[in-house]
């Protein structure tokens, strides 16, 4: 081949033009620690650098959801085992009430009673993190008090049956609150199906009974009418054992509509179905009514109540201490009461523990998968200092003896010998 | 006969002198990248027929020849359109790809992952003002980014149309230089000369059209050089075309100043200006779109049905109001008031089931089977495979482009060792030559002396 003084140039200058652009890209790779500083630089790599950190933002989010659902439910054991303490000294103290040596001296233990209902209500309205524990999701007011009067204790928040849910990883969701209701309130709830053959105009009705703060039965009266096609109107009234009504200007109707796909209850008065509290301040009597199970079926009609307890704690133990107080015992069936809290709180305290288990399981899980995804994520980017260092020892090598080369070869002609 | 060895003598002179006229003319153009090295055609002079004998009659020079390959030439065009197209993308591609300022902290994707997380914190504590403004600033830090990036690559593409339409002026300028060439090397083949000089000039021009456009060049009989462009008749030595730009459907092109629009042009810079003006740059700003419409609204679609915190709660509320020309509106209402945020499912100010609802959308598959970052980092890969494409073409032909150069340089380049071997060769001739005269004259001398 012929060889001519440009070929030389040109050649000498695109390799050493193609050893700099090496030379530079690992000098920037080792100064950034970056092996990709742009998506070309590895288009796959780039890609699954934006999933994988993704993934590690987003569990690293679970993680933060469960501190706080570990902080909450730890607050809430706090302050429900003290409910669960103050209410087995209150067993105890009666049981030593019925002593008839202790007999003329009641008002301690109506002290005993009192200190312990005052010490379940503090616990009731304890805060964490300026959310009131058990208020469920309103819990931006304090959820229970006295009355106007102070002859009982009334649920004081709009609804405190609220489930406070959080993501703690993907398509779990994980409920972090033991709501007001679930311990302290009473819940009637509404089970069964409405009949969709009805003609409008037809009320289909069902009944349970209800108790008052001191423990005094009433009847509840739900009416179902319907007024249009999967549209009830839903009115009730409470009636003492005269069968006369303790209401004096009845609540207005609510309006319930059903799903006519599914049958599912779809909205009360143009809301989503939840449970609202029915009450009747002037007869101490207050309860959370849940209707969102009623479905609508062509079915003939059937519908039936359950509640979760019949007394709220609180009003027992108030009734037991005003009886100590006048120098009365209380009765074997107001004892039992206080006992089956007792058991309530028991289970609903294994309950919370169970959510902290799940809670801690998910944390070591998520906290095993940010340690491998981060693992990948530098497998993807982060720069082996150790080998750019020898690639660079490497190239610099090169160009320095092409420079050197180009110092002996380049200005070498005939010119130097004639 | 002695007049004879004069001739031969003298026209020898005469040869060596321009044969060393054309080596100083090699030299002083050994830097000339465009210059194609000339050579002396030197032949034996028509021999003369006298007493029986044929007589050598000496040198002449025939011609000064241009050392070159057609075949070379022809190749060289080729591989300079499909590098300079590739190069010329991949410069460009790789300003585009810097626009995502991907992969860091600072690109769309961690933004998008931090405003779906801020929702699932906002779920802990749903009535928390903070966490309320922090799903805010979340939405403005995607907003800003998104309006940036689409600022961004439309600002790209009017650089691109901009630099699209200055090259014409070089090509069109470029074009109607060949025709004047094409003019004036018809003249002087026509009056016997080899202008050597003006065929590199025109080579020069032809590679510098090439190297813009995927020109098709012929040479016909008498030496003009025809260039056409997509289609059209570009240069001969007839005329020379002017073109225009024309941006019709999102498509760049050229066309000529009579509305005629040409082919697509699909090689050299302006090939690759109107390819990624074209495709890349537009598929970016649609997938870019389609990615944030989901997010609006998916959104939108859950956060109309929640609650609002305020008394008495509001519903129907939308988080983002609008999504045009890159411009992502988060709703006035909401940033006046965070309390219009609803997440509330049923109306109680701790009810966070929507935040979860939106924090969610992060893990459904909404964009053809894809989550929303899925198939952000899908565009990502995708803007970075197109450069890197681009990157590993540009190195192969710029390989190939380089060794057909080198092979041009060896055939037509100028070796200084070989000149100056010329140049002892030539003047060692011209020595003997001279030297031949006076031995004439000697002779001459020596005769006269016997007179």
């Amino acid at each position: 081949m012929r060889i001519t003084d440009l070929t030389v140039f040109n050649d000498y200058l695109f390799n050493v033009g193609r050893n700099r652009s090496a030379l530079q890209k690992i000098q920037t790779q080792i100064a950034s620690q970056k092996k990709i500083q742009n998506p070309s630089d590895s288009p796959d790599g780039a890609g699954k650098v934006i999933r994988l950190n993704n993934q590690l933002k987003t569990s690293e989010g679970y993680s933060k959801n469960i501190d706080e659902g570990l902080s909450y439910m730890n607050v809430s054991i706090t302050a429900m085992e003290t409910m669960q303490t103050s209410t087995a000294n209150v067993l105890t103290a009666l049981a030593n009430a019925n002593n008839a040596t202790v007999a003329d001296n009641l008002q301690a233990f109506a002290d005993q009673v009192d200190g312990a209902l005052q010490a379940i209500l503090n616990a009731a309205n304890q805060k964490f993190n300026s959310k009131f524990l058990f208020a469920g999701t309103d819990y931006s007011t304090k959820p229970f008090g006295y009355n106007a009067d102070g002859t009982a204790i009334e649920i004081k928040a709009g609804d405190v049956s609220g489930e406070q849910n959080v993501q703690i990883a993907k398509n779990i969701f994980q409920k972090i609150n033991i709501s007001g209701a679930e311990i302290f309130g009473t819940i009637v709830k509404e089970t069964g199906n409405l009949d969709s053959n009805a003609a409008v105009g037809t009320i289909q009705t069902n009944q349970t009974s209800v108790y008052d703060a001191q423990g005094n039965e009433y009847s509840l009266i739900v009416n179902y009418t319907k007024t249009a096609d999967n549209t009830y109107n839903l009115s009730y009234d409470i009636q003492d054992s005269s069968g006369s009504s303790v209401y004096s200007t009845p609540p207005s109707a609510h309006q319930l509509k059903f799903d006519s796909s599914n049958g599912s209850l779809d909205t009360i008065d143009g809301k989503p179905a939840s449970s609202f509290i029915i009450e009747a301040p002037d007869n101490n009597i207050q309860f959370i009514f849940d209707p969102s199970k009623i479905k609508e079926s062509s079915n003939p009609a059937s519908l039936s109540f359950s509640a979760n307890q019949k007394v709220d704690i609180f009003n027992t133990l108030l009734t037991i201490k005003n009886k100590l107080e006048n120098g009365e015992l209380p009765t074997d069936e107001e004892v039992a009461r206080v006992d089956a809290f007792n058991q309530h709180i028991l289970n609903k305290l294994s309950t919370a523990g169970n959510i902290m288990n799940k809670l801690q399981d998910t944390k070591e899980v998520l906290s095993n998968q940010q340690f491998v995804i981060t693992g990948l994520i530098s497998d993807e980017q982060d720069v082996d200092v150790a080998k750019a260092v020898l690639e660079l020892q490497n190239q610099d090598n090169i160009l320095q003896l092409s420079y050197k080369i180009s110092s002996m070869v380049l200005p070498k002609s005939l010119l130097d010998y004639i | 006969m002695l007049s004879r060895i004069f001739n031969i003598s003298t026209r020898s002179l005469d040869v060596y002198r321009k044969a060393l006229d054309v080596t100083a003319h090699n030299i002083s153009n050994a830097g000339n990248e465009d210059y194609t090295r000339q050579v002396a055609d030197i032949s034996t002079a028509f021999p003369d027929k006298m007493a029986g004998f044929i007589w050598g009659a000496g040198v002449k020079m025939d011609n000064i020849q241009r050392v070159r390959n057609q075949f070379i030439d022809n190749q060289l065009r080729e591989s300079t359109q499909d590098n300079s197209f590739q190069n010329k993308k991949s410069i460009l591609l790789g300003r585009v790809e810097q626009i995502f300022t991907e992969p860091s902290q600072f690109g769309l994707s961690e933004l998008l992952t931090s405003f779906f997380n801020s929702w699932g914190e906002l779920a802990v504590s749903p009535n928390s003002t903070a966490l309320r403004e922090n799903v805010i600033a979340k939405a403005q830090n995607i907003s800003t980014r998104v309006e940036t990036i689409h600022k961004n690559l439309e600002t790209a593409k009017r650089e691109v149309f901009d630099e699209f339409n200055s090259k014409i002026d070089t090509l069109n300028i470029e074009l109607s230089k060949i025709h004047e060439l094409n003019v004036k090397i018809a003249q002087q083949v026509e009056a016997g000369f080899q202008p050597n000089d003006l065929l590199d000039k025109r080579d020069a021009m032809i590679d510098k059209v090439t190297n813009l456009v995927d020109a098709q060049v012929s040479f016909d009989d008498n030496g003009s050089a025809n260039i056409s462009i997509g289609g059209v008749l570009a240069a001969d030595i007839a005329q020379s075309v002017e073109f225009k730009v024309t941006a019709a459907n999102g498509k760049l092109n050229l066309s000529t100043t009579g509305n005629h629009l040409l082919q697509q042009i699909k090689g050299g810079e302006m090939g690759a200006l109107a390819d990624v003006y074209t495709n890349n740059i537009p598929g970016y700003l649609d997938k870019l779109d389609t990615i944030i419409n989901t997010v609006f609204n998916s959104v939108n679609d859950i956060h109309s049905t929640g609650y609002t915190i305020d008394e008495p709660p509001q519903t129907g509320i939308d988080f983002f109001s609008s999504y045009e020309n890159g411009v992502l509106k988060i709703n006035k209402e909401i940033l006046d008031d965070p309390n219009k945020i609803a997440v509330s499912a049923d109306g109680t100010s701790g009810n966070g089931d929507l935040a979860l609802q939106i924090s969610d959308i992060n893990n459904q598959p909404l964009i053809n089977g894809n989550t929303i970052i899925e198939s952000y980092s899908s565009l990502i890969t995708k803007a970075g495979n197109d450069k890197a494409t681009a990157d590993n073409l540009s190195t192969s032909t710029e390989l190939v482009l380089q060794q057909l150069k080198q092979q041009r340089s060896s055939y037509s380049g100028v070796s200084l060792d070989e000149e100056m071997a010329n140049v002892i060769k030539f003047q060692r001739s011209y020595d003997a030559s001279a030297k031949l005269i006076s031995v004439a004259d000697e002779m001459i001398q020596t005769l006269l002396q016997m007179v």
